[in-house]
């Protein structure tokens, strides 16, 4: 079966797990001893557990469980949470939690409880027609460290109809090559490289189905073909990054949209539309603390 | 493609005889079972508009599957002389018109007129007057 590319876009809530929003989340324990929140290289959050009896549960809350604050977010409109977890054992469990308005449903649990040795990203649909209040990160059922690397709730990932003229993913090697004064040839150092680069080549002309169909370029309200990539550029302001998911290529990782190019060239007796799009990989931390296979999901 | 020129080609009876009156004409597929000499004379049509077959070769997206078609249709327009229908000035009123309906009516699959070429043709007799339009079309998945 075809495998389409596909990428997020509208933003509601990103906590990226650096140091923005780390001091605003409220600690619960209930048998599990939970050591302050830290964000390891302003990358990810470290729970860690020194304790674990009773009910073995502690979570953190955003941003509060008390109610005085509240995301307020609708699940109608903001329909997927994106997260990226990992655990330092088998015995620990990272669990999330959507905690709804009351009145609601209650809440729903979007990562139920599980270990992974390795960079893990889950993406699931919200029970619509809820108002999420507030989210918990969980570590429960032993000692050990929980991390999170992020957790995004945006509107949908929008499948991409066709790279019908090209898709490039070109991930440098972790080397960097200068020139040296007064010699010939490069020299080679591995103090940094150039983020992995994808290029898609897309037929605007080419879709199937109605308008806000998967494999249609206009979504539900769009007047352009192609329209979420001037969304995506438009509000990158304060939406940092976008999950990529490069289908039949396998690769899932956290992409910047640099450029999408729309064309009109037309070849005397033929017209064709085109969007060339380039993403750049986005990171906050060191790929060292990464397996490829990791850093690129090509497990998940 | 015959469905597209059932609806635009001669809509509005725009192909007229010598004299200026509307015209019996048609849209048909190529290579009938039925002499084509009979359609002009024992049905009176003036003028053929003949959908042939089609060449088509698959657009293929970056993961193998097909993603659509460009596709080149023939189309034939065909008229004889006759009482009151000068052929090769029926001929050029149908290709006016074909003409037409590809400029107006591009969307839906993109259609566009890449070529024409005369292929009239004497059967003995008579001439058929024969001019054959190709249409390109860009199309999405069946």
């Amino acid at each position: 079966m075809s495998s389409k590319p596909s990428i997020t876009y509208g933003h509601a809530f990103l906590d990226d797990c650096g140091v923005d929003l780390m001091s605003l989340y409220a600690k619960t324990e209930d048998g599990q001893t939970l050591q302050a929140l830290e964000t390891i290289d302003d990358d990810y959050y470290k729970l860690g557990v020194t304790g674990s009896i009773g009910n073995k549960i502690g979570f953190w809350s955003y941003p509060d469980e008390g109610g005085s604050d509240e995301l307020a977010l609708s699940s109608t409109a903001y329909p997927f949470i994106i997260i990226r977890y990992k655990t330092n054992s088998s015995s620990i469990k990272a669990k999330v939690e959507l905690v709804f308005h009351a009145g609601g449903s209650g809440s729903q649990v979007v990562l139920a409880e599980t270990s992974s040795l390795t960079w893990k990203t889950v993406v699931v649909a919200i029970t619509p027609s809820e108002t999420i209040d507030h989210l918990r990160l969980y570590a429960n059922g032993a000692t050990g460290i929980v991390y999170y690397e992020f957790i995004l709730i945006c509107k949908g990932q929008f499948q991409i109809p066709n790279t019908a003229n090209g898709f490039d993913f070109d991930p440098a090697p972790r080397y960097a090559e200068y020139i040296v004064p007064g010699a010939v040839g490069n020299e080679r150092d591995c103090m940094g490289a150039e983020p992995a680069i994808v290029t898609m080549n897309c037929d605007l002309d080419i879709d199937t189905g109605s308008i806000g169909d998967v494999g249609n370029w206009l979504r539900t309200g769009d007047l352009m073909k192609g329209q979420v990539f001037v969304d995506i550029s438009h509000n990158a302001k304060s939406e940092p990054f976008q999950w990529i998911d490069l289908g039949d290529l396998v690769a899932q990782f956290k992409v910047t949209l640099d450029k999408p190019g729309f064309s009109r060239r037309t070849n005397r007796s033929e017209a064709n539309h085109t969007l060339d799009l380039i993403f750049s990989e986005y990171r906050r931390g060191r790929a060292n603390d990464e397996t490829y296979i990791e850093r690129f999901g090509l497990d998940l | 493609m015959k469905t597209y020129l059932d609806t635009y080609f001669n809509d509005a009876a725009q192909i007229t005889g010598d004299g200026g009156g509307a015209v019996n004409v048609i849209v048909a597929f190529d290579n009938p079972n039925y002499p084509i000499s009979r359609v002009f004379i024992d049905k009176g049509v003036k003028l053929i508009a003949s959908v042939g077959q089609s060449e088509s070769q698959s657009i293929v997206d970056s993961d193998h599957y097909p993603v659509g078609y460009d596709e080149k249709v023939p189309v034939t327009l065909a008229a004889m002389d006759q009482a009151g229908v000068t052929a090769i000035l029926m001929l050029e009123k149908g290709e006016a018109e074909l003409r037409r309906v590809a400029e107006t009516y591009p969307f839906g699959s993109l259609r566009r007129i890449t070529g024409s070429k005369p292929e009239t043709e004497w059967h003995g007799g008579f001439y058929i007057f024969k001019v054959q339009y190709v249409f390109s079309y860009k199309r999405n998945l069946t």
